[in-house]
């Protein structure tokens, strides 16, 4: 069965921007299974529900559970992939803590799984399958002082994620978009340029790792392909 | 308060205790001299420390000073409220009585004297008890909005600044974090072509 694993970060772009009824009719056309783990649960659900502010959400997240268009994997024991990813990187003999639970459950998730796409917007996790270097990078930048990388865990991460397409929560709602999901936002008042503009945008101010500049060049392409 | 719950107990280690002595020294001499840039630098200079060693007291100290900083930026505006003085008084008080129990050895006391900081609050009038209270708050989704900039995961920043992904999710969507350009790996056309062969 073809499966889609979502890290917390995407569930949360898409419901701050009321659009989490999008995932299921992306469901039903992906003709598989759409997961989160436990632990992104908790963040999703089970800690929002604890105060005010997120609740409403946590709510509208919950209800998707309900109705079975996200389903929560159990069973998973990620304490020896936490420890792998979180020694890659080195700074004076100290390994640097980078991921959280959740986001190496929904990793771990994805990889058991074989799933079509690991779903995940914020950028260290996506750096770290894609380009590790570049985080390494980002990382000396920022300290201002050299990080080492244990080179035999990378390369076994490498050989572990090889394959593992990454997507996010901007990705699926441009493909939404495609498949015709936003049609009735589109009219003459609001063309599809605008509607992009303030889908991607919309996205992009609630956390989703997209830039200015990949904003621009989706709307420039999707509005040559309407052509 | 909310505000401390992710403070621990555990022994300093002592690179990371004279790390907080230097700084607490520096923010003192910037509040008495009025500098909050300084003040603010202080706090930004502690944040790459946090993305090494992620060390409990390190990130609570950040989160205080750059509040600080927040809160004496707006002095015009709060210097009204009853109790501003003794605030004022109080701080710069728990600064230098920190600083000094961390020079002797006693941890406790240090964690003690943070955690009054906070208990002090209480003295003041409502109204800006709760204005200190957001500045708090909102310091530390900036600290954690720093850390996820310094290459640290938004799940484990939202860990140690004891916030929600909500939360951080809403404030970095608002930073130019996003268009670093070592961020971009696969072109999103590439990405999309990848998605769309699944569906």
């Amino acid at each position: 069965m073809k499966s889609l694993v979502f890290d917390t970060g995407p569930v949360i772009t898409l419901a701050m921007n009321n659009l989490l009824w999008t995932l299921e009719f992306l469901k039903t056309r992906f003709e598989g299974r759409f997961y989160i783990p436990d632990s992104v649960k908790f963040e999703l659900i089970d800690k929002p529900l604890e105060s005010k502010k997120y609740k409403l959400e946590a709510i509208m997240v919950d209800n998707l559970i309900s109705t079975g268009s996200l389903e929560v994997y159990s069973k998973l024991d990620v304490d020896h992939l936490m420890e792998h990813v979180n020694n890659i990187f080195i700074s004076n003999n100290k390994p640097i803590y980078i991921l959280d639970r959740a986001e190496v459950e929904a990793l771990a998730l994805a990889l058991r799984l074989q799933s079509g796409a690991y779903v995940v917007d914020e950028r260290t996790m996506r750096l770290l399958i894609e380009d590790p270097k570049s985080l390494k990078r980002i990382l000396e930048k920022k300290v201002h002082r050299p990080i080492d990388v244990n080179e035999k865990l990378l390369k076994d991460f490498q050989y572990m994620t090889k394959g593992l397409k990454v997507v996010r929560s901007c990705d699926l709602m441009v493909l939404a978009y495609e498949l015709g999901l936003f049609n009735k936002y589109i009219n003459k008042v609001h063309n599809d340029k605008t509607f992009l503009d303030g889908l991607l945008w919309g996205l992009r101010l609630r956390g989703c790792g997209i830039s200015e500049d990949e904003i621009e060049k989706i709307i420039g392409y999707e509005i040559k392909r309407n052509r | 308060m909310e505000f401390l719950e992710y403070l621990g107990e555990k022994r300093l280690d002592d690179s990371i205790r004279r790390n907080l002595i230097r700084v607490l020294d520096k923010a003192v001499n910037a509040i008495k001299n009025e500098d909050i840039k300084s003040l603010k630098d202080v706090s930004n200079e502690t944040i790459h420390d946090s993305t090494l060693y992620q060390e409990e007291h390190t990130i609570t100290v950040a989160v205080l000073i750059y509040s600080l900083a927040k809160i004496y930026e707006r002095d015009m505006h709060y210097a009204k409220f009853k109790g501003w003085n003794i605030f004022c008084v109080d701080c710069l008080k728990i600064l230098e009585d920190a600083k000094k129990s961390l020079i002797i050895l006693e941890h406790r006391k240090f964690d003690d004297l943070i955690q009054n900081f906070i208990k002090s609050l209480d003295k003041l009038d409502k109204k800006f008890k709760d204005y200190i209270q957001e500045v708090f708050s909102q310091a530390k989704i900036n600290k954690a909005s720093r850390l996820y900039e310094h290459g640290i995961s938004l799940g484990r920043t939202a860990e140690l600044l004891g916030i929600t992904k909500f939360e951080l999710m809403d404030y970095i969507g608002k930073t130019g974090i996003s268009d670093v350009k070592e961020n971009k790996t696969i072109s999103p056309i590439k990405r999309l072509k990848l998605l769309r062969g699944l569906f």
